[in-house]
């Protein structure tokens, strides 16, 4: 009868299995911490320009640093001037010597505005932006110089702010700031030029309601985060890495299975369909991006990692599923039966991506499209977020009382245990034990995965600025989780790969026992995957 | 009267210290040539020294209107001559608002593409190991030949280039050692103080972060430094004033001499005091009567107040007994018309509007 090679390894084999992918898995641990952060920030104080001609209706009239420039925390600057002859000019990256780099992937932008207080000026704690707000591009051409500022996207755009002053406790408020949120701004897809221009203006109308509950701005800040050059190449080698890897793995797991002479099980399509989206989530499409100019690389990469964690998830429920110990009938099990549990992973995985096409799939046409600032946007964007987290907790109140009752029906039949010889006994403890092993791993990996994410959050969330902080652990973190789940599937590909050992030639069964294998109804049932479950049907049997 | 005086004085002060070549640094910006009359250590371009400019403009405006109401006020003149002032309490605090004003401006220029200097920092050979490996993945192995090509581009593109206040700590640091260079006791203090500054200014950098991960979420995330309000700074700084603590000069002279034999120049191992504190060599000059030597101007014919409403400060209102009556002069009450502006209502970007509204004022002066 088949089994599968988890429980036909040898101990010393399993044992330099097991070093080899931890090796692999230190490894993808050990090169993060070689690579930069996975993205930086530049906080980019915006200049101040007066446009002279506010009506002028052409598109391509671009404010460069280079302008009429005024202080605004010097009143008498800004006198006898209008919210429409005021520009913010953010010029991309910060300093004109460098330039943005394909490999540098995508670009966000967060504005920060000061607000300072004034005296006798109430400032509603909740303020709506009005945002007139223009991107051009620009490239290096190749005699040193730039070509002329082109236009890219433009939009106006609602925004809101929360202001409040926290210290009461000071006498004298003028001119002290207000702790006011981000603004985000906008998000880039991709970087297929070399410089970008924001010019952004704070219009106002009092009959339209624009910017009316906009107290004295001191600064505005663009905050542009992109990803870095260095961890993006540390990215893709580790997928070109393990995706031919994890492809011949695949073909080799496949090959076992149709030696056997009968079809696959559910738990092998399973595992086939985990080791597809691996591969497809491997699939180091990154290297286009270097090429061509792809805005939709966000939402491919959301996707991506959308399908592999929720084939990951249905993998699970199947697994625990499939261990139940209890199939008595030798009826060929399909998705069909778990189609009450799948549903919850397919509702919340469509949610969030319903939710994604609404973000980033509008900011491909709009770069400064947000769904969040209009109240019906604010309410889809929820009820999907609301829906998907009420499946994931659907999902997980599943899984645990599958795997308990796993667990609940492995220790029946534990029990049964001492009644049998005590080398099948020493045999199917083995099997139970390295079952409970595999569980062991798979809590073990989503256990480092929750810690990791939380590590990350405190490393990044440290409040104080410390000089000496020179060892990068979030990109470390990031590698190794990722490495963590591919190992963890190579893993299971290759530990639940049916096995070529036969009872028959087992030492075991050549000890003249009973031979009540031979005459289980797994035989007839060759779907069966491991000899644990034809194990637990023999049991019920009994 | 009294701001033409300064004026000519500020103007005297800029051409004395322009001649003499001696630390001068506070300059209006269409006096300052920068090179010339700041002795900004030789590695700082003229960009930098700008921004330095403006940051002991600010860091002497916050110091004004923070000791508008008591009997040292912040005069331009000790301001200018700040090296050469004894080491009192109050040059203590002028010391560490000016290295404050410095690192906040330069840090606020870095930000908006002004210094060139700081595109990139910190500087690769702050993270050894990384940087090794990024020259073997990024030039094939051959570092040693190659590492020269090493430059700011490939930085940025390789670990993008995180701005912090690390350049302008940098910059401070470096012009505080070069103001205050020497082994006395004098320039140990100095030196203290204005690393006390910096680091006020540390303290107020905050942490913001944005997430914008897989659907957004925070599976990705990126934190930023922002600096604090500098009034907050200044407020710190006036309380550690307040708090200063008094070293012997033979004190420091001798933990000189102690740790001398190694040339230390980290004051603070040299220093027998907190960390944190403040610290001056000498008691206060009396700032009540005038003191030409001491460059006291003394408090006769200051303005006082009698403010009691509630968004007056502590100082504000004691401020008659302490400028005045404590220093044994008499309050004089001046009534005064005023036509000012109130009523005002703000808005976006430029427009505020006002009433005029006509108020008697009851001015106080020392007399």
């Amino acid at each position: 009868m088949p089994g599968t090679i988890l429980e036909n390894l040898s101990g010393r084999k399993l044992s330099v299995l097991v070093v080899i992918l931890l090796s692999a898995q230190l490894a993808c641990f050990l090169i993060g911490l070689l690579s930069p952060s996975p993205a930086t920030s530049q906080g980019i104080l915006s200049t101040v320009c007066v446009d002279d001609n506010p009506d002028a209706d052409n598109i391509n009239r671009w404010f460069t640093k280079q302008c009429k420039e005024i202080h605004l925390n010097q009143e008498k600057a800004t006198v006898g001037l209008d919210a429409k002859n005021l520009v913010f000019v953010v010029q991309m990256p910060r300093h004109d010597i460098l330039d943005f780099s394909r490999w540098q992937q995508n670009l966000v932008g967060v504005l920060q505005i000061d607000v300072v207080y004034q005296v006798e000026q109430k400032l509603d704690p909740i303020i709506e932006l009005t945002l007139d707000a223009r991107l051009a591009y620009s490239d290096k051409t190749s005699t040193g110089g730039r070509t002329p500022w082109q236009y890219y996207a433009h939009a106006e755009e609602k925004r809101y702010m929360d202001c409040s002053f926290e210290d009461t406790t000071i006498k004298d408020k003028n001119g002290y700031p207000y702790n006011c949120s981000m603004v985000p701004l906008f998000e880039l897809g991709a970087i297929s030029h070399d410089y970008y221009l924001l010019n952004l203006r704070l219009p106002y109308n009092y009959t339209v309601q624009k910017n009316t509950g906009l107290g004295r701005i001191e600064d505005v800040y663009l905050h542009v985060i992109h990803m870095n050059g260095g961890f993006t190449k540390i990215w893709i080698s580790l997928k070109t890495f393990f995706f031919p890897i994890i492809i011949a793995i695949m073909v080799w797991f496949w090959n076992r299975v149709h030696i056997l002479n009968r079809t696959p099980a559910l738990l092998e399509y399973m595992l086939m369909g985990l080791g597809g989206t691996l591969a497809f989530l491997n699939l180091p499409v990154e290297y286009l991006t270097l090429i061509f100019d792809m805005p939709y690389m966000l939402l491919l990469s959301d996707i991506r990692q959308g399908i592999f964690y929720a084939m990951l998830l249905s993998f699970w429920l199947v697994f625990a599923g499939e261990h139940m110990l209890i199939q008595d009938n030798g009826e060929r099990n399909t998705l069909k039966m778990y189609w009450k549990h799948l549903s919850t992973i397919v509702i919340g995985c469509l949610c969030l991506l319903i939710f994604d096409l609404c973000e980033r799939g509008v900011q491909l046409l709009n770069p400064f499209y947000s769904i969040w600032v209009t109240p019906i946007g604010t309410n889809l964007a929820l009820s999907f977020i609301i829906l998907a987290g009420i499946s994931a907790s659907l999902y997980f109140i599943f899984l645990c009382y599958m795997i308990w009752r796993v667990f609940k029906n492995m220790s029946i039949k534990r029990s049964i245990l001492p009644s049998m010889s005590q080398a099948r006994r020493l045999h199917y403890e083995g099997i139970i034990y390295r079952f409970n092993f595999l569980m062991l791993v798979t809590v073990v990996c989503a256990a480092l995965t929750v810690v990791s994410f939380i590590l990350s959050q405190v490393a990044e969330g440290q409040n104080k600025w410390d000089e000496n902080m020179d060892l990068e652990l979030t990109s470390a973190l990031h590698t190794g989780v990722y490495g963590m789940w591919n190992v963890y599937i190579c893993a299971m590909l290759i530990l639940y790969a049916p096995s070529h050992k036969q009872w028959s030639a087992d030492p075991i069964c050549a000890e003249g026992e009973e031979v009540e294998f031979s005459r289980l109804p797994t035989e007839a049932s060759p779907n069966e995957i491991s000899s644990l479950t034809s194990f637990a049907s023999k049991a019920s049997i009994e | 009267m009294v701001v033409v005086v300064f004026f000519i004085f500020t103007l005297l002060a800029v051409v004395a210290a322009a001649v003499r070549g001696s630390p001068m640094w506070l300059v209006n910006n269409s006096l300052y040539r920068a090179k010339d009359l700041v002795p900004v250590p030789d590695e700082l371009t003229p960009a930098v020294a700008e921004s330095i400019a403006r940051g002991s403009q600010m860091a002497l405006e916050h110091c004004q209107s923070v000791f508008k109401w008591e009997r040292w006020n912040c005069p331009t003149s000790s301001f200018l001559r700040l090296p050469k002032q004894d080491p009192n309490r109050e040059t203590a605090f002028a010391k560490a608002i000016l290295a404050a004003g410095v690192v906040y401006s330069v840090t606020k220029d870095c930000s908006k593409g002004l210094i060139p200097e700081c595109r990139c920092y910190p500087m690769p050979e702050r993270a050894p190991l990384r940087n090794r490996f990024k020259e073997v993945f990024l030039l094939g192995g051959n570092s040693t030949r190659n590492r020269q090509k090493i430059n700011h581009s490939t930085d940025w593109t390789w670990g993008g280039c995180s701005d912090d206040v690390s350049y302008a700590l940098e910059v401070a640091k470096k012009l505080f050692d070069k103001l205050e260079k020497g082994l006395d006791a004098a320039a140990y203090v100095g030196r203290h103080n204005g690393k006390v500054g910096r680091e006020m200014i540390v303290n107020f950098v905050s942490k913001r972060c944005e997430c914008h991960g897989m659907v957004s979420s925070c599976s990705m995330q990126t934190c930023w430094m922002e600096l604090g309000a500098f009034e907050e700074v200044v407020m710190k700084l006036k309380e550690k004033y307040r708090r200063a603590e008094r070293v012997a000069y033979e004190a420091v002279e001798e933990a000189i001499t102690l740790g001398n034999s190694a040339r230390q120049w980290d004051e603070e191992k040299i220093i027998p005091v907190k960390k944190h504190s403040l610290v001056y060599l000498v008691q206060s000059p009396d700032y009540c009567v005038v003191n030409a030597a001491e460059d006291v101007l003394g408090t006769k014919g200051r303005q006082c107040s009698r403010d009691a409403s509630e968004h007056v400060t502590r100082e504000e209102r004691k401020s008659c007994k302490t400028l005045c009556r404590s220093c044994g002069y008499k309050v004089r009450k001046f009534r005064k018309r005023e036509t000012r502006k109130c009523n005002c209502s703000f808005t976006w970007c430029c427009d505020v509007k006002c009433d005029t509204c006509v108020v008697d004022l009851d001015e106080y002066f020392c007399h």
